[in-house]
């Protein structure tokens, strides 16, 4: 547990440590880049190749307004970059030794806050669909609920079949933690 | 008539770039899950990004756009 103490959250219980946190797979994140990989090397190529095919674009009254166009271009495609990166950084799923916590970033102004107890959970699904994300081990946790909330869902996170195990460990660990409880308080009234 | 159409519309588009500098700083100030991230992440976003839009608004203003309308007209 001492691998998490970089991350800070408020709102943990006195007991209650995280186990893992997730984010979606890097080829995830991979993915979402690869247009702005694209982009900016037909920029870059852009670059070197049209001052052969148009001399006259780069001297004269023409040179500011390409020098501006190309920095227009450059600022798009590093703020277009940070807004995949904080989409991908801030959407992150957290088990905690009593509860899953799921924080969504949907864009610049989504953001919603969900947590489920482990003894709502009613069935856990592992979801791996497709080569490479068989390859690479990549997929959905769908953890399914007896709340309001029918369905968490861990989307294209690593090792899905390893967080599946942990859940439901987490959970058997909840479900006894329950159960002692329960006869303690039993035990406590049948001696009085 | 052309000139300041086509001002307005940079001005409009540079302040939508420009809040959206500000969200993602918003963002990673307020919902960084450690530090070191949160610094890293501004180390590299903040200073970029503050060069770029400068330079872009300087290049703007360094534009002749009565030149250049007078050229393309």
């Amino acid at each position: 547990m001492d691998g998490f103490s970089k991350y800070h959250f408020k709102d943990l219980n006195g007991t209650e440590s995280i186990v893992k946190v997730l984010h979606r797979n890097w080829f995830y994140l991979l993915q979402q880049y690869f247009v702005v990989f694209i982009v900016g090397g037909l920029f870059m190529a852009g670059l070197s190749y049209a001052p052969i095919f148009f001399p006259e674009m780069f001297k004269g009254q023409y040179k500011p307004v390409v020098a501006f166009m190309e920095n227009f271009f450059v600022l798009a495609l590093w703020i277009y970059s940070f807004l995949i990166w904080v989409d991908y950084y801030f959407d992150i799923w957290i088990i905690t030794t009593e509860r899953i916590i799921n924080i969504e970033q949907k864009g610049m102004f989504t953001r919603s806050v969900s947590e489920l107890r482990f003894s709502k959970i009613q069935d856990i699904t592992t979801e791996v669909v497709g080569f490479l994300p068989t390859v690479i081990n990549y997929g959905d946790v769908r953890v399914q609920t007896a709340g309001e909330e029918n369905e968490f869902v861990f989307r294209t996170v690593s090792d899905p079949y390893h967080v599946k195990n942990i859940i439901m460990e987490l959970q058997k660990k909840a479900e006894n933690k329950k159960t002692e409880s329960f006869g303690e308080m039993l035990k406590e009234k049948l001696e009085e | 008539m052309l000139i300041p159409i086509f001002q307005i519309l940079y001005y409009l588009v540079f302040f939508v770039m420009f809040l959206m500098s500000i969200f993602i700083v918003f963002h990673i100030v307020f919902y960084s899950y450690s530090f070191l991230s949160r610094l890293l992440m501004l180390a590299i976003f903040v200073p970029v990004a503050g060069v770029l839009l400068f330079t872009n608004f300087v290049l703007f203003t360094s534009i002749n756009l009565k030149q250049l309308f007078a050229g393309m007209l």
